[in-house]
């Protein structure tokens, strides 16, 4: 692999990540993370929608009309999301139920539209679909975490997937059984991710904005 | 991307494509269509049996280890679906209208009791119109063994749809479940899915003691806090959602008021006529 192509996979995740650098899909990153599996369900349907839209979009690339082209991303995207609506209700319901209106969000979602037009528009499918798993993973890894500090402090447990819930906060320090402890309603509320958001957001600039100023360019 | 294209490439583009994605979409849709409507039947019909089947949550287990789907379909196959009129007559035969039990347990789905309190409130029918339908989940002696009843009601973004089920003496909830189709907000409203706190509904009287029809309460914080000395008809609120939790309260008010004449009826009365 070269360094060209492996750059592509790693960037989003450093100096070029979509929500911490780029502050895009900020809404999505606020309403389905009070919880852990609902965030890494997000991450996984994003990162499958950015990648085929991806493909899809760098295939006709020389075919849409410039003027048009932002439409013409539109209706992919929003084609793939029904699809995979569908899809989902059909073979797997229990995954679809839980994911709700999240599936929909995905079209608003503007990491993916972000990618299909700086990124797919110009360059080879195969690029693009690697461009797809990389800003895909990094949003997803980032709401995760996101999700599993708001899971831990607003409910006391973490839901792992395939292990159900894992209760963190031993029964006895609560409050109501004589200890002194209770949940944080905060972290349940949307404002807790903007707050943990934007501590992400310090400690990446920490770690990768003082060898890559480019980071802070407006 | 650099070159200009003429006007009538961009329109031709834009036909063709339209084309093509609304024919991938309506392909897939309607390939689809039969497995989707399958199982939106099993999960209505499973909705309906977990509210029968709720088992008190143990701390920290999740609902999947208490329920077996397809025990729980099985179980819907034994259940006696029965249609009653505002008076709560039985009403079965003539809607039922010769349908063999297959098809009665899909189109028992299709009525609709929100829609129908909404006509006899726009005065489009009659309270006798009324047909509200019924779950008897039968023992194997026979006897009854729970109620279900559909609950219709408005949440804080939209409708809440759900099912309550009584104990065979029509007074205590044996469990309740939500639907899906909720639009309440992920985290907070939507928690009222969740199994832990649906379970808090089990063992709750609806009437009052002094008989009065008296359904469940979700009170903001904790009963033990709020109303330490009738707690058996009430559960505790879900915190940041007081709106979607009086939403439940005003809902269960209203449907238990629709199906009052059914649930004031002794149960021995309600003794099977087959």
């Amino acid at each position: 692999m070269s360094s060209d192509t492996s750059r592509i996979l790693t960037d989003p995740f450093a100096v070029k990540n979509p929500l911490t650098v780029q502050v895009l899909g900020i809404c999505s990153a606020l309403a389905v993370t009070s919880q852990l599996e609902p965030s890494l369900i997000m991450g996984l349907s994003v990162t499958a929608v950015i990648c085929v839209g991806n493909v899809v979009v760098s295939l006709i690339r020389k075919m849409i009309p410039n003027k048009i082209r932002i439409i013409a991303e539109m209706v992919v995207v929003a084609s793939l999301v029904i699809l995979v609506d569908l899809v989902l209700k059909a073979f797997l319901p229990d995954v679809s139920k839980k994911l709700s209106v999240f599936v929909g969000l995905i079209i608003t979602n503007c990491i993916v539209l972000g990618r299909l037009e700086a990124f797919a528009m110009g360059n080879k499918p195969v690029d693009s679909f690697l461009d797809g798993i990389g800003n895909g993973f990094a949003y997803g890894f980032i709401i995760t975490i996101i999700g599993a500090i708001r899971e831990i402090f607003g409910a006391g447990s973490l839901t792992i997937p395939g292990m159900g819930k894992v209760k963190l906060i031993p029964e006895s320090w609560y409050e109501i059984n004589g200890g002194w402890y209770s949940d944080n309603v905060m972290m349940v509320l949307p404002p807790a991710a903007f707050v943990i958001l934007g501590l992400l957001i310090w400690i990446q600039r920490e770690i990768w904005g003082r060898k890559h100023p480019e980071m802070f360019e407006d | 991307m650099s070159q200009q294209h003429n006007n009538t490439y961009t329109v031709g583009f834009v036909a063709v494509m339209s084309i093509v994605c609304a024919l991938i979409l309506s392909v897939t849709s309607s390939a689809l269509k039969k497995r989707i409507d399958q199982n939106v039947l099993e999960a209505t019909q499973l909705d309906v049996m977990s509210s029968a089947f709720a088992l008190k949550a143990d701390q920290g287990k999740s609902e999947e280890e208490f329920v077996k789907k397809d025990e729980l379909l099985a179980q819907f196959a034994n259940t006696k679906i029965v249609i009653l009129d505002y008076q709560g007559k039985d009403l079965t035969d003539k809607v039922r209208n010769g349908a063999s039990d297959e098809v009665f347990a899909k189109d028992v789905f299709k009525i609709n009791p929100r829609k129908q309190e909404k006509e006899l409130k726009a005065g489009k029918i009659e309270e006798k119109d009324l047909e509200l339908p019924l779950f008897v989940l039968n023992k194997e002696d026979g006897s009854v063994d729970s109620y279900t009843l559909p609950i219709w009601g408005k949440g804080l973004w939209g409708d809440i749809n759900g099912y309550l089920s009584l104990e065979a003496d029509k007074k205590t909830v044996r469990g309740i479940t939500f639907l899906s189709d909720h639009k309440e907000t992920p985290g907070l409203g939507a928690e009222m899915t969740k199994f832990g706190w649906r379970s808090q509904f089990i063992g709750k009287q609806i009437f009052n003691n002094d008989g009065k029809l008296k359904p469940v309460g979700v009170v903001k914080g904790r009963v033990a806090d709020v109303k330490p000395n009738s707690q058996e008809f009430y559960v505790d609120g879900l915190a940041g959602s007081t709106l979607t939790c009086n939403g439940i309260t005003a809902m269960l008010d209203n449907c238990l008021e629709i199906y009052k004449p059914f649930l004031e009826a002794k149960p021995a009365s309600e003794k099977k006529e087959d």
